[in-house]
């Protein structure tokens, strides 16, 4: 059981001495353009290069254990893989909102993660997979053609994590066989995605640092940095609405970990963790020991109380999430659970409506569309 | 169902005083969009009432003729309604109402009898996967018992997205267009579904059984949807609700419902969820006309759509033309090159989605196009996508243009790809 203090008290304690220093957006100048010109080139310049490397590595990591592991299966080897696996999706985790460019061309983020899969269409295709084992889903290059969903994390979730999965490559049957082929497929195409993501994202960013009425697609810097505030917003938004809300269906009868992400290595609240890590970065600057405080959209407003505030409330939801077990399925067990993920969604409501009128506001940022369903 | 977001309270700026010509009045654009929509939704009327009519011909005289005649009206049907989509999102009574008429994707376990191999024979998410109601009188669903010893528009409404599940599609278009052509069990190759006339057939010629309470199925979902396109219709005619909302105020609702509407449809929802996403699964599963592989001609028509809402010009289903001032009025007035910019980007969509009717045409419908593989195919498909998100970038710059703010199109978790915008 987990027995917190309501979060509505943790954070509107904080907001409620906010509401004295904030000055109307409305009743600002507007920003100059060449002040969004230094966040861009922090945040997508400075920031984020040495995290797409660290990604690249990791994934570069899970092919190689995957490649060792299926050379002589064992326990062993598949732990380690699995580990390799949980590295690679943390540091994936923390960069999938930053929802821009390189990372969502060609649908890349879908390739690397396909979820939700509100058709079902992962399960669908990987059964039929299975009872027909084509030999093209054990040629990376091949497999770069396949479907998302039989592709990136999911697929390679389902194949280390699933069911007798992991015994059927270790007792190296017919199907354990195809499973390390295949498995080892998926783990050289996401080095291979990742690797893409890692050489396209400088150009990407010189294009973004120098919007302007050259640029065919950011005609100023504020339109370009207006990609940023919408990879934080709805960042946010995506947690709320897909991340928990899913899981926890129209009430506690209806709860289900399995419609959760990552349900089946049991890591969906660890996704979270790593998804505010990376959507922090894009607010304040930095990230892990990359970047600089106060250099990414914080640089835009000219509060110090606003922007204190907005880091307290948000650290105390990465305190609530960092206490919580590493999966919905775990919290549901609990007698209490539907309530604590309940009022962690809450507290993500919360900190989207702190982005929308605090940072969106200041920062003379949003609008545009929106990253998420349509039916 | 959704509804683009609408962010915070729209208000006219003044930039429309700072036309370079002079701009046709708002409520001028808005009275054509209202006109045109009128007029879409009576042609959809129109052949919607002609394809009840063949399926009452179906009905009573079962025949190779009269079942090729059903699905012919129902193609036809298609083009008038498809081009009203443009209206759903930004207009909540719309979108509120679609759902009866066009929702998609189904399990179409619900109505009648599938093929289990390839369609399963249970669903985590749905109890009545396979309710098969056609086929079964009564039915116990979540563990409620309900009688469907009776076919008719109640029990179709009340069975329409049952347990909360919209998959549960037990009316519209495409319940319809599954009675007619049943599943396609093609994959990615060619072909649409075979239904056969003989599944209206009486007597001893009845294939797959129950064809009486099949027929029933069909009249009744025929009956239900000239039922609720004659309301919408009504809505949008002098004095209706949606005219007269769109028209209230100082304009700026009812231009940011066109906005909303052009941007969301061409990006999270024709180009996301509709293309992008069978394009990234390869999957027939995802195509939205999948039972007749009718997918080009829906596709290509919400273009039109679109792009008629812009121009403030729609031909109507007889050849007569319904036009007014327009948005592009509007837009050229305060920002010429943006308007000739999206002009262009609004023709390119309707090009691109010709092409795969084309396509089509020749032998190729769209649920082989998005199969794995088929390179050329794919890219047909992606220039879709490509020029759909092109011009939302241009949709979302009529904001500034007319003064208007706040509005956030819908997305969608397959399509955010800035890089193919140029």
């Amino acid at each position: 059981m987990f027995c917190k203090p309501s979060w509505r008290t943790l954070l509107l304690s904080t907001t409620t001495v906010l509401a004295v220093g904030v000055i109307s957006p409305d009743a600002r100048a507007d920003i100059p353009d060449e002040n969004y010109q230094p966040v861009l080139a922090h945040l997508l310049g400075t920031v984020m290069p040495p995290k797409l490397d660290d990604f690249h590595a990791a994934t570069e990591n899970l092919t190689s254990e995957f490649k060792d592991f299926c050379s002589d299966p064992d326990k062993s080897g598949l732990e380690g893989t699995q580990a390799a696996f949980h590295a690679a999706m943390d540091i994936w985790q923390e960069i999938q909102p930053w929802h821009m460019g390189p990372l969502v061309a060609n649908g890349r983020d879908q390739h690397i993660e396909y979820w939700p899969d509100k058709h079902g269409t992962a399960a669908r295709q990987f059964r039929k997979l299975m009872f027909d084992k084509p030999a093209a889903y054990t040629d990376p290059e091949k497999l770069s053609g396949a479907s998302a969903a039989l592709q990136g994390f999911p697929a390679l979730e389902e194949v280390l994590f699933a069911d007798d999965h992991g015994d059927q490559m270790v007792a190296a049957d017919e199907d354990g066989v195809f499973l390390c082929q295949y498995g080892t497929a998926i783990a050289t195409n996401l080095g291979t995605l990742s690797g893409e993501l890692q050489a396209e994202w400088p150009e990407f960013a010189t294009a973004v640092e120098n919007a302007g009425p050259d640029s065919m697609d950011y005609p100023t810097a504020k339109f370009a940095a207006t990609d940023l505030y919408r990879a934080l917003h709805e960042g946010l938004l995506i947690i709320s609405s897909q991340k928990l809300a899913r899981p926890l269906g129209d009430g506690a009868e209806d709860a289900s970990a399995g419609r959760a992400e990552s349900p089946i290595s049991e890591r969906s609240l660890r996704n979270i963790e790593h998804n505010l890590i990376g959507l922090f970065a894009i607010y304040d600057g930095t990230w892990g020991d990359v970047g600089e405080e106060g250099k990414g959209l914080a640089a835009l407003i000219d509060n110090s109380l606003l922007d204190r505030s907005f880091k307290l409330n948000w650290q105390t939801v990465g305190d609530t999430v960092a206490e919580l077990p590493p999966s919905v399925a775990e919290v549901l067990e609990q007698p209490n659970g539907y309530t604590v993920l309940t009022d962690l969604k809450g507290q993500i409501d919360f900190l989207t409506t702190l982005v929308e009128n605090d940072v969106g506001g200041n920062t003379q940022l949003g609008g545009g569309f929106n990253a998420l369903d349509g039916d | 169902m959704k509804i683009a977001k609408i962010l915070g309270t729209a208000a006219l700026v003044t930039t429309l005083g700072a036309q370079a010509y002079a701009a046709p009045a708002a409520k001028d654009v808005l009275t054509t969009y209202a006109d045109i929509a009128h007029a879409g939704y009576e042609d959809s009327l129109i052949t919607a009432k002609e394809l009840q009519a063949a399926i009452d011909e179906l009905v009573a005289n079962p025949s190779a003729a009269t079942f090729d005649a059903a699905k012919s009206a129902w193609l036809a049907s298609r083009a008038p309604y498809q081009q009203t989509e443009v209206y759903r999102f930004g207009n909540a009574i719309v979108d509120d109402w679609e759902g009866k008429v066009n929702a998609w994707p189904l399990d179409e376990g619900l109505i009648d009898y599938v093929e289990t191999g390839l369609y399963g024979e249970e669903s985590e998410e749905n109890p009545a996967y396979t309710a098969n109601v056609i086929a079964n009188p009564t039915l116990t669903i979540s563990g409620e018992t309900l009688d469907a010893s009776t076919i008719d528009a109640a029990l179709l409404e009340s069975l329409h997205e049952i347990d909360d599940v919209e998959a549960n599609v037990a009316t519209g278009y495409h319940a319809i267009e599954f009675l007619l052509w049943g599943q396609d069990l093609h994959g990615t190759d060619a072909g649409a579904g075979e239904r056969k006339w003989t599944d209206y057939a009486s007597g001893d010629a009845c294939t797959n059984g129950n064809c009486d309470r099949r027929g029933e199925y069909l009249q009744a979902a025929a009956d239900l949807m000239v039922s609720d396109l004659e309301w919408m219709t009504a809505q949008w005619a002098e004095g209706g609700e949606a005219r007269e909302t769109v028209l209230e105020g100082d304009g700026v609702p009812g231009l940011t419902a066109i906005v909303t509407g052009m941007g969301s449809l061409s990006y999270g929802e024709l180009g996301g969820e509709r293309t992008k996403l069978g394009l990234l699964l390869h999957d027939p599963e995802e195509e939205h006309d999948c039972f007749s592989d009718n997918t080009h001609n829906s596709h290509f028509y919400d273009a039109l759509g679109i792009q008629n809402v812009y121009l403030g010009r729609y031909t109507r289903v007889d050849g007569s033309v319904v036009e007014g001032p327009s948005l592009s009025d509007l837009v050229a007035a305060n920002d010429a090159a943006l308007d000739t910019e999206l002009r262009a980007k609004l023709a390119a969509s309707v090009v691109a989605g010709k092409v795969m009717v084309t396509r089509a045409q020749g032998g190729e419908a769209f649920d082989q196009l998005i199969a794995m593989g088929n390179e050329d195919g794919n890219a047909v498909v992606q220039s879709f996508v490509d020029a759909l998100v092109d011009q939302t970038k241009s949709i979302e710059q009529i904001i500034a243009a007319v003064g208007i703010d706040g509005i956030e199109f819908e997305g969608s978790d397959s399509l955010d790809n800035p890089a193919a915008v140029n």
